[in-house]
């Protein structure tokens, strides 16, 4: 395996069944009806670097980053991890090691925080659930640490999530993600439900705690300034197909496709109008 | 970073007197004056009934304690009525202010338990049926429709017949307040296991659950750590009004025979005795438990509709 593949990502596909309940289907004679939200996507990511996908709504992003994490089975495909399949069966001390190295920060930081859980043991939980300390008091003591590097005050801790504004939720909600020493990390649009002033700290500490703990990203966002400001990479994904991969840079300079000429226009943006 | 630093100095927490005044649903209740009204009188029944084993004037329970020379006596203020029997006595010269006391101490522990079962049934079904969904909830909701289309009553004479079919051994005065128990449990569930369920399956889609799914925690703990506090809210009002419905059906039942044999009566028990003495002219041994029971269930409804609209943010 070469460093360049730390995470693998092979003809990734999920149907959805949208079809109307059978009794409908059989009075008004129409078929199933499947809805190809990810088609044969296919994409690799090194160790400690930023891919992003982008792409308008309802283009498959969201579920490709479900199915990559595991939270939702893909209808076929694998995942790798460090060489190691998540889509493959495992015991239950392999599962628990693949759980530990990714993690999710989710968009709405008003509903990914348990609100009746203080923040404190918010953070300890994945670090007891996945056995990464021994005790509750070295569980509470390592919170107050990671509040800590995320820019939160440690006595923090002690709060519920609902004291706190969006941005300082999405640090904890970072901070839950670092307290399962998790080194892949998938970011389905982590800054598009939060103030524009906020969005710029978030995304600099994100790029702070990648170089700090040597992480690597799968960046979701349909925001093509936070992309190019954030990763190395990008996949394009139209209707639930992967379009274009390429280096960042190379991709704003040059596009090859269409559609991606055309979600870079679409970028109310002067420096934008002028590139033509 | 401005939008980071929360305040560096230690957080001063109110004291837990301040929080209680400064409640909104304390404010509301101290301006509403029925509803505090109530909720005295509830207080008052509720601990005169639980503390009747020491502050009754006799023990109905105890046929020693009992002179049938003074049977049938009429309240104290009336011509004929004789101290110590404040509230008269019944046709074994029991005394009527102890029965009441009793009769309530068994309705009001009987009803608690059946409610207390009904809705552990009904959460348990409800969060399963929520997070599952599928074939199971589809299940669990279909038996929950088919068990509303039979009244309380009906399912504890048929628990009851069935208890004693099986157990042909079982006397009626020892099982008779479980039947009631577990009739009341399997009557009620059903509105927990709706109104939990619905709000599970809107809580199983928030990424908290996600997240905590991400870190492998079994679905039992997601349940019970993660879902269960936060769809908690509506059952304390269920809770409550069912209370005063399950005392009913306790009375309903004991009035009718299934349920608590005249050795431990409770109120439907009494008024069932008392209803016989009706038309010669003994009122008062129908009369009181009547009162008490309507008292009771008044109290108890009231407290529980206030309950509704002041937890309901809604109505405010």
């Amino acid at each position: 395996m070469s460093d360049s593949e730390f995470v693998r990502v092979e003809k990734l596909n999920r149907v959805f069944d949208v079809s109307k309940p059978l009794l409908n289907r059989i009075i008004e004679r129409q078929p199933k009806r499947f809805v190809h939200a990810a088609t044969d996507v296919s994409f690799s990511i090194a160790k400690g670097e930023t891919f992003a996908l982008v792409g308008e709504s309802g283009s498959g992003k969201s579920t490709v980053a479900k199915m990559v994490v595991g939270l939702l089975p893909a209808t076929s495909g694998t995942v790798e991890i460090d060489g190691v399949s998540i889509t493959g069966k495992h015991d239950r001390a392999q599962m628990r090691a693949l759980r530990r190295r990714m993690q999710m920060i989710f968009q709405d930081p008003y509903a990914s925080l348990n609100p009746r859980w203080r923040v404190a043991n918010i953070i300890a939980e994945p670090m007891l659930a996945l056995g990464i300390v021994k005790s509750k008091a070295e569980a509470q003591h390592e919170a107050s640490a990671l509040l800590k590097v995320v820019g939160l005050n440690p006595l923090d801790g002690r709060k519920y999530p609902h004291e706190f504004s969006g941005g300082q939720r999405q640090r904890i909600a970072i901070a839950r993600a670092l307290a399962a020493k998790a080194e892949f990390i998938v970011c389905d649009e982590p800054t598009s439900a939060l103030d524009v002033s906020v969005q710029a700290q978030i995304l600099n500490l994100m790029r702070d705690l990648q170089e700090q703990f040597g992480l690597t990203y799968l960046l979701i966002s349909h925001n093509l300034a936070v992309v190019r400001h954030m990763s190395s990479r990008i996949g394009v994904m139209h209707f639930g197909k992967l379009v274009e991969v390429e280096e960042s840079r190379a991709l704003f300079k040059n596009p090859r496709q269409s559609y991606t000429r055309m979600l870079i226009d679409a970028v109310p943006d002067i420096s934008a109008a002028t590139r033509r | 970073m401005a939008e980071a630093s929360s305040d560096t100095t230690k957080p001063v927490e109110p004291s837990l007197r301040e929080r209680i005044a400064d409640n909104d649903i304390f404010i509301d209740f101290k301006r509403n004056r029925l509803v505090m009204f109530a909720t005295a009188l509830l207080v008052l029944i509720l601990g005169a009934s639980l503390l009747a084993p020491w502050i009754a004037p006799t023990d109905p329970f105890d046929p020693l304690s009992l002179d049938i020379m003074n049977s049938n006596l009429p309240p104290v203020w009336q011509a004929d009525g004789q101290w110590p029997f404040l509230l008269g006595t019944d046709d074994q010269g029991r005394d009527m202010l102890s029965a009441v006391l009793y009769g309530l101490r068994v309705s009001i522990i009987i009803s608690a338990l059946g409610v207390f079962l009904a809705a552990a049934i009904g959460i348990c079904l409800g969060v399963l049926a929520g997070y599952f969904g599928g074939f199971l909830d589809a299940f669990i909701m279909r038996v929950a429709d088919i068990q509303l289309t039979f009244p309380a009553i009906l399912i504890a004479l048929l628990i009851d017949g069935l208890l004693h079919g099986m157990l042909p051994s079982l006397s009626r005065e020892s099982s008779a307040s479980w039947v009631i128990i577990i009739s009341i449990g399997l009557s009620f569930w059903v509105q927990y296991a709706r109104t939990i369920r619905s709000s599970t399956m809107v809580e199983r889609k928030k990424d908290y659950v996600n997240a905590a799914r991400l870190f492998g925690l079994p679905p039992v703990a997601i349940m019970a750590r993660h879902i269960l506090p936060n769809v908690m809210g509506p059952v304390l009002v269920i809770l409550t009004i069912n209370f005063g419905l399950a005392i009913i059906t306790e009375a309903t039942l004991s009035y009718l025979g299934v349920g608590l044999p005249p050795m431990q009566p409770s109120l439907g028990t009494l008024i069932r005795i008392g209803q016989e003495f009706l038309f010669s002219g003994e009122w008062w041994i129908v009369a009181f438990p009547g009162i008490a029971l309507a008292a009771l269930v008044l109290t108890i409804n009231l407290l529980g509709d206030w309950l509704r609209d002041a937890l309901n943010p809604r109505l405010r």
